[in-house]
């Protein structure tokens, strides 16, 4: 009977040291003290999750915690956005967002968080490249074929984006605007699933950012036009929508954002590393490979890039009759 | 990459010390959870998730699944020695294990049964390595129609196989479906039965759903039961079959395996399923039916089989598809996701060291299995030793942990408690968990499918009968509602005319 005590006290303990192993430290040291965790609002293999996942790796080296991403796709982004609300404002969770969700997404959807008020941006830090993409068996060369086959058969021609008020969904909405096509738009929850529809045959076009770089290296896809102000240094045959004389350029920055009642000195820490990541030689050369371009914009740059774009876009989508008003209030 | 080229890359990722490190611990894990009653694969890998948030996606499946086939491995000890099911896929093998045990050959019984694991769980692991890079191309075929008329197809699975009453099971993919809604929408972010609370905007998480379902509740319905089990005290002294034993095996194992490899894929099907329908077939095609539930070595060669060879199979709809066609799967499903990896059609091409690495190491772990079962059997009956006091307690420990750590939320944890209180009530009044957490995994696959199609065709529900795919899919639906209401209306006319 004796043995058996011990033996029980034995695996008790045994399970109470991997307990704590597990429990996070309930005591306060000195931030940060465990893994700090970035949500991103669309599926893995994306643009917004590729970009997120370099600056993370070189920010884990200056906080000295894993940093790590997680994925919370729906609603454009919005449903990472409003899982950030319901997070204790510690500093352990960020997320990662296209400040196009905040703006253009914003302002057709009503979202459940005020876009100026409810977070501090930490961080602006990268651009995304998007384009306009075929599967390599289409018939289209150009992006005036393709305009012109829609024209013939409106209604027929489907394409895929990352969301519904996403930048992706924007650029087509505009060329739709200005060559007067009916196009049916099918919307993704980021562009790797877009992307797998196109492969797949299940749309004829899509719009989409950087995860279109392999596909189009690999043949599998083709590049009509992309929407930098520039032509990009990796595709120089590839025409802008503007050359095309589409007034359309990608306006979106990715950011990191957290809770706005987040403690000045946790942010200040977190404004630190992600700045000296974002300038690692690690993160600008995997930007490089995913075809991204570095920005940098601190929290009150970031603010006021907000404030200006949610104006700038708000009279574009009225004049374009999208929405008669913002569907969110930004303050 | 073909099959042969893919599976020696596996294995080179497999091979990797920490992924054979994490492959062990995984397979020495899932047989603890299989031995111990109240805690089966599904509570386990929800409660494991977030200790892997920090390794390598590769790494981090690698010993899910193992803990998966550890799991399938391990529920027949504590079936045949002490007559408790460890998990639900072993709650057949009792019958004619414990029978087998009580007759002084308890050692064949868990020999048969772990040589029946192994040689099923590699055919499974075959038809997987050869099936699912190819389906992988044609899936790639299947858009948002396809997806939502096979989905479809699944759900009538579900409800077609479901063990108990139909439109119980009906009623619980239902709620699932259901529960799926909460949170933003996945279009347009409008807000569905959020109450304005902060904490249903992204909706409930299938972590704390599942580990209330399947590990509280669980805990609950164990407290019920007064009298400790009893571990037969049984000398193991032979784990190998005698030749003749062998012999009346060999075709139980056979039919269990294929019984297993189909059952694995079906939607709604999985390792449970398999093992009641391989013990009644071989009961019906037995020259000596009257011996089974008296220590028939079949009728634990035959379940012990099948479960292997579901597990290896389940994972073909996931990795190719993305539709996990159970509920272990679903989680595993979430545990994809949470590591940033869509299982799906482009898995193979675009992380093939997890596709490759996870098919490789579950034949390492067959392996492992095979080698560390047998002479850790006497240290997994200690195990089942702990008292009951102590090791419930434990469990219940775990599933805090585990509802709180995966988002450090405490609403998870009331989220957690909740669903134990309704698993608890459910299993009371003999309404399965399955169908309601396949529901809510596959809820929003459907409902994005179902208004993507619609979206694509303008509105005209024509376009689920114009693509050949979707067509069958439906079709094969029809057939599955249509059979059981046929069947009930013949038996009812003849017993009228009687």
């Amino acid at each position: 009977m004796k043995n058996n005590h011990w033996f029980s006290t034995g695996i008790v303990v045994i399970m109470l040291i991997v307990v704590s192993l597990i429990c996070p430290d309930s005591v306060k040291a000195e931030y940060p003290d465990r893994s700090i965790t970035v949500l991103v609002g669309f599926v893995p293999g994306g643009s917004m999750d590729l970009s997120a996942r370099a600056l993370a790796k070189s920010a884990e080296k200056i906080l000295g915690q894993p940093v790590i991403i997680e994925n919370k796709p729906g609603g454009t982004g919005t449903v990472a956005l409003a899982a950030l609300l319901s997070q204790k404002p510690d500093g352990y969770t960020l997320c990662a967002t296209p400040s196009s969700v905040l703006i253009r997404v914003s302002q057709q959807q009503k979202v459940p968080f005020k876009p100026f008020t409810s977070f501090k941006p930490v961080i602006g830090f990268t651009e995304p490249q998007l384009g306009i993409v075929v599967k390599n068996d289409a018939p289209w060369k150009t992006l005036k074929d393709l305009t012109g086959y829609a024209a013939k058969n409106p209604g027929k021609v489907k394409y895929a984006t990352t969301g519904v008020g996403s930048t992706t969904h924007a650029a087509v909405e505009e060329i739709a605007g200005k060559d007067k096509l009916q196009l049916i738009h099918v919307p993704y929850k980021g562009s790797m699933e877009a992307l797998t529809a196109l492969l797949g045959g299940h749309v004829e076009f899509a719009s989409l950012t950087s995860e279109l770089v392999p596909a189009v290296k690999s043949g599998q896809a083709r590049l009509l036009a992309v929407m930098s102000e520039k032509r990009s240094p990796k595709y120089p045959d590839v025409p802008t929508m503007k050359e095309l004389g589409y007034d359309f350029a990608n306006d979106a920055v990715f950011a990191i954002v957290a809770p706005s009642d987040i403690d000045p000195a946790v942010m200040k820490k977190l404004e630190g590393a992600f700045t000296a990541a974002a300038k690692s030689r690690e993160y600008l050369e995997t930007l490089d490979r995913i075809n991204m371009i570095p920005v940098y914009y601190d929290g009150k740059a970031f603010d006021s890039f907000l404030r200006k774009h949610w104006k700038i876009i708000n009279k574009n989508l009225i004049a374009s009759g999208a929405i008669k008003e913002a569907a969110t209030k930004p303050e | 990459m073909d099959a042969l080229n893919g599976l020696f890359y596996g294995l080179s990722v497999a091979f990797e010390l920490h992924n054979l490190l994490l492959l062990l611990a995984g397979c020495l894990l899932g047989t603890l959870v299989g031995v111990l009653p109240g805690l089966g694969p599904v509570g386990a890998i929800s409660i494991l998730l977030p200790l892997t948030f920090q390794l390598p996606p590769a790494g981090a499946i690698i010993m899910l699944a193992g803990i998966y086939n550890g799991a399938m491995y391990g529920g027949s000890t504590t079936s045949i020695l002490i007559n408790v099911p460890g998990e639900a896929a072993s709650a057949v093998t009792c019958l004619d294990g414990y029978a087998m045990a009580r007759h002084g050959q308890a050692g064949q019984a868990l020999g048969i049964a772990v040589f029946g694991s192994f040689i099923a769980g590699t055919v499974g692991l075959i038809g997987l390595q050869l099936i699912g890079g190819p389906l992988s191309v044609l899936a790639l075929k299947f858009g948002p129609p396809e997806y939502f008329a096979i989905i479809l197809m699944g759900f009538t699975f579900i409800v077609y196989l479901a063990q108990g009453s139909m439109i119980k099971a009906v009623l619980m993919a239902l709620a699932g479906i259901i529960l799926s809604l909460i949170g933003l929408d996945p279009i347009t972010s409008e807000q569905r039965f959020t109450f304005g609370n902060i904490h249903l905007f992204e909706g409930i998480g299938v972590v704390p759903l599942a580990i209330g379902l399947f590990g509280l509740a669980e805990v609950f319905a164990n407290l019920e039961k007064t009298a400790p089990a009893r571990v037969l005290k049984v000398r193991i002294r032979n784990m190998f079959p005698s030749r003749s034993q062998w012999l009346q095996a060999k075709w139980a194992i056979a039919r269990g395996t294929v019984i297993g490899f189909f059952m694995g894929i079906l939607p709604g099907g999985g390792p449970v399923l398999s093992t009641f329908m391989a013990y009644g077939v071989e009961k019906r095609v037995s020259k000596h039916p009257e011996k089974f539930g008296h220590g028939a070595i079949e009728g634990v060669a035959a379940p012990e089989s099948a479960n292997n060879a579901a597990a290896s199979t389940s994972f073909i709809p996931l990795m190719t598809l993305g539709i996990p066609p159970n509920v272990v799967l679903a989680v595993l499903f979430g545990a994809f996701m949470i590591h940033g990896v869509t299982p799906g059609p482009l898995l193979m091409t675009q992380h093939p060291e997890i596709f490759w690495g996870v098919i490789a190491s579950m034949y390492l772990g067959n392996v492992i299995l095979l080698i560390l079962n047998l002479p850790l059997i006497p240290l997994w009956v200690q195990v089942l030793r702990i008292p009951d006091k102590i090791l419930y307690p434990l469990i219940v420990l775990f599933c805090l942990l585990g509802a709180y750590s995966i988002n450090n939320s405490v609403f998870d944890i009331g989220v957690m408690i909740l669903f134990g209180v309704v698993g608890y009530l459910l299993n009371k009044f003999d309404f399965e968990a399955a169908p309601m957490i396949l529901g809510f995994v596959l809820g929003p696959m459907f409902e994005v499918n179902l208004r993507r199609s619609l979206l694509m065709s303008q509105g005209s529900f024509a376009i689920f009968v114009e693509r050949p795919i979707a067509l069958v899919a439906l079709i094969i639906c029809i057939i599955l509602i249509i059979l059981p209401i046929y069947q009930t209306i013949r038996k009812k006319r003849s017993y009228v005319k009687q």
